[in-house]
């Protein structure tokens, strides 16, 4: 080759070569660039280790995979010591073990992805729609009510521990417009996490949870009891749905006998929002409304008082009484009155303690469609001159030294099944429903004239049918009737739709 | 301060004390078979996967969707003779699911019942002895409805329905895929 032509070539290779490294410097991304040397065994490496991957997980496959029972006997693994003549002859005792590790053999694919409780978020509904008439003034009010409708979240976040809350919608939701029409509330009524220990100890987080007193307040989707609305102790006796910001520990004390301690914030003194105010304010406890309004807010640190509450559930269901379940409740806190809570005419108010007790039992008798519920309440004021209501200028909502009542319920179940091809579920019952809101012990400054209304007697009458576990229907009549003279309470006529899933 | 301090004391003693173990999982496999057979000496994988038919028979005579692809199953064995049947099962009680197990003597008889793992707060009464007794001696024919022939325990009503019903599926799978 001539020295020329040397350098013609050169020269090519040299402009070949920087072209090729401007296009690499310039970060271009040409098919036809050569990956190097470095960056192919890079890639061996990774599909090597991807290859190795697959072939472990295809083993763990086959290894926990069933045999299909149509193989020969031999094929169906037993990786257990079976016992052969010399042990037996030899005294020692036979062993069993089984073929596979207990952690893994629920979460065979047999099982398939329904069962993964784990890391998988479920959500369970339960709701309530109301329609009927009830008495007012002048005549029969008719209405409807979008009850409630209840979203229930919950997730096993490890074997360990678990998440549950309820947020609920109450009658339609809430909106800021005057014209609107829609006066319900949003709450979340559970919001907690459980630790779970042992069968005797396990630990609720510090969150919301329904206070353990009673039955309904633990239990009150509406396929749980018979009529349309709560039942009545539940109505206010029992302020239903009993919520609070709360820590407990829970489990069984002995077979059939569990237990639930919380601690809580407690009842307030106070029926109004905002703490309490210069001029007057609503009473949380009075003779009218029970405890209904007494039930501390779960918000904004917004609670009135510092004394938190104690409450503790015994459920049972003793052996030797086939088909009856109970719990005793007591509640406690050693005061209800608010910072700075006053009497009309400015004196200011002392510490007052609240005592609930509370007995129910439920008894389903076996073999038969007979069904019994009852239940008794009382709360017991430690000074009940110290309460809003006794000092608020106004003497027919006062209350004595305690409020009490009870109920006696008796349903009757009607299966279908052998009529009805999707086997429906009717059941009739009848409530009776005592309470005393205004004992006597009565002590404070207002002057005081009970009218009698405290005194209140509940007739429901009524039927509910199940199509379904999860769906019921219901209708019932209440007759409403109190020992103020020339007011009877309001009956009311009402059915509903429930469902809890 | 003293005052809180008091209460926050004896609690967290309380805690200190408590062992940690894994808290929803009252039995495991092994131990369960050794309580329902304890004189097998072998228990031997039988696992059975669901041909369609199967999934329809089971479902038509149990009355109970078939949600799984198979059923987990041992045969117990002393000096290779069947002394019955291990079955693990899972139902879903409110939310979570609830692991257990049912033995079966060889005709198919409920021998015994566990709750292997129990996972949801509530509903726990169904763990107790007295509940799980009330299904020894059932077969595919038993009625195995609540509040008829089987006990239910309110404040547990969704735990007692679902593995009655559970139950219900198991005793018609044995009779579709393992009777002999």
């Amino acid at each position: 080759m001539s020295v020329r032509m040397k350098h013609v070539f050169l020269s090519l290779l040299l402009f070949t070569v920087s072209c090729t490294s401007g296009r690499q410097l310039l970060g271009a991304s040409d098919s036809d660039t050569q990956p190097s040397n470095a960056e192919l065994l890079k890639q061996v490496q990774a599909l090597v280790a991807k290859v190795d991957q697959l072939e472990t997980k295809l083993a763990r496959y086959e290894k926990s995979s069933s045999t299909p029972p149509a193989k020969a006997p031999k094929s169906t693994e037993s990786t257990g010591k079976s016992v052969a003549s010399q042990d037996i002859n030899a005294g020692s005792s036979t062993s069993v073990t089984s073929t596979v590790e207990d952690n893994s053999s629920v979460k065979t694919p047999l099982f398939g992805l329904g069962y993964r409780s784990n890391a998988v978020l479920s959500i369970g509904a339960y709701g309530e729609l109301k329609f009927g008439g009830q008495e007012a003034p002048g005549g029969w009010k008719d209405g409807f009510d979008a009850g409630r409708i209840v979203l229930l979240p919950t997730l096993q976040v490890t074997e360990n521990i678990i998440f549950n809350a309820e947020i609920e919608f109450e009658h339609g939701g809430i909106a800021d417009d005057e014209d609107d029409k829609l006066t319900g509330s949003v709450d979340i009524e559970q919001a907690y996490i459980d630790f779970k220990f042992n069968e005797y100890f396990n630990w609720r987080a510090p969150g919301v949870d329904v206070v353990p007193f009673g039955f309904i307040n633990l239990f009150h989707e509406p396929t749980q009891f018979y009529s349309v609305q709560r039942p009545e102790l539940d109505n206010g006796l029992i302020p239903t749905t009993w919520f609070e910001g709360s820590t407990s520990i829970y489990g069984k004390i002995v077979d059939n006998l569990n237990y639930q301690f919380q601690i809580n914030t407690g009842l307030e003194d106070i029926g109004q929002n905002g703490g309490v105010p210069d001029g007057p304010y609503e009473p949380g406890i009075s003779g009218e409304e029970a405890l209904a309004l007494a039930r501390t807010p779960i918000g904004d640190f917004n609670q009135t008082k510092n004394a938190p509450g104690f409450a503790l559930r015994l459920s049972y269901t003793p052996p030797f009484l086939p088909g009856l379940a109970g719990s005793t409740s007591v509640f406690y806190t050693s005061n209800v009155t608010p910072r700075g809570a006053h009497a009309d005419n400015g004196e200011s108010l002392g510490h007052d303690s609240v005592t609930m007790v509370d007995t129910e039992v439920r008894d389903r008798i076996p073999h038969t469609g007979f069904e019994f519920r009852g239940e008794f309440v009382d709360a017991f004021f430690g000074s009940p001159g110290n309460l809003r209501a006794n000092n608020d200028g106004d003497p027919e909502n006062n209350v004595g030294d305690h409020m009490w009542g009870y109920s006696l319920e008796a349903a009757y179940h009607i299966e279908l099944a052998n009529f009805v091809r999707n086997g429906w579920e009717i059941v009739p019952f009848y409530r009776y429903t005592y309470e005393n809101l205004q004992t006597g012990g009565f002590s404070g400054s207002d002057a005081n004239l009970p009218t009698g209304q405290g005194k209140r007697q509940f007739h429901t009458l009524g039927v509910a049918a199940f199509p379904t576990p999860q769906i019921v229907l219901k209708l019932d009549y209440q007759f409403a009737l109190d020992d103020a003279p020339n007011s009877p309470r309001a009956d009311h006529f009402l059915g509903a739709v429930g469902f809890f899933f | 301060m003293d005052e809180r301090l008091k209460w926050l004391t004896p609690a967290a003693a309380l805690l200190a004390s408590v062992p940690c173990s894994y808290a929803t999982t009252y039995l495991s496999v092994a131990q369960a078979q050794q309580e329902a057979f304890p004189d097998a000496d072998q228990f031997v994988s039988n696992n059975i996967l669901f041909t369609p038919g199967q999934i329809n028979a089971i479902q038509a005579a149990s009355g109970q969707k078939v949600l799984s692809r198979g059923q987990q199953v041992w045969k117990a064995m002393q000096r290779g003779k069947l002394q019955g049947y291990f079955v693990v099962d899972y139902v879903i009680g409110k939310h979570l699911a609830i692991d257990y197990a049912v033995a079966l003597s060889p005709s198919g008889e409920v021998r015994r019942v566990e709750i292997l793992t129990y996972r949801e707060s509530y509903g726990g009464e169904i763990r107790s002895a007295d509940w799980r007794k009330q299904f020894i001696g059932k077969t595919a024919r038993s009625r195995l409805s609540l509040n008829d022939d089987i006990r239910n325990i309110s404040g547990a009503t969704l735990s007692s329905r679902h593995v009655t019903e559970g139950i219900k599926r198991v005793l018609a799978t044995y009779e579709v895929c393992l009777k002999r």
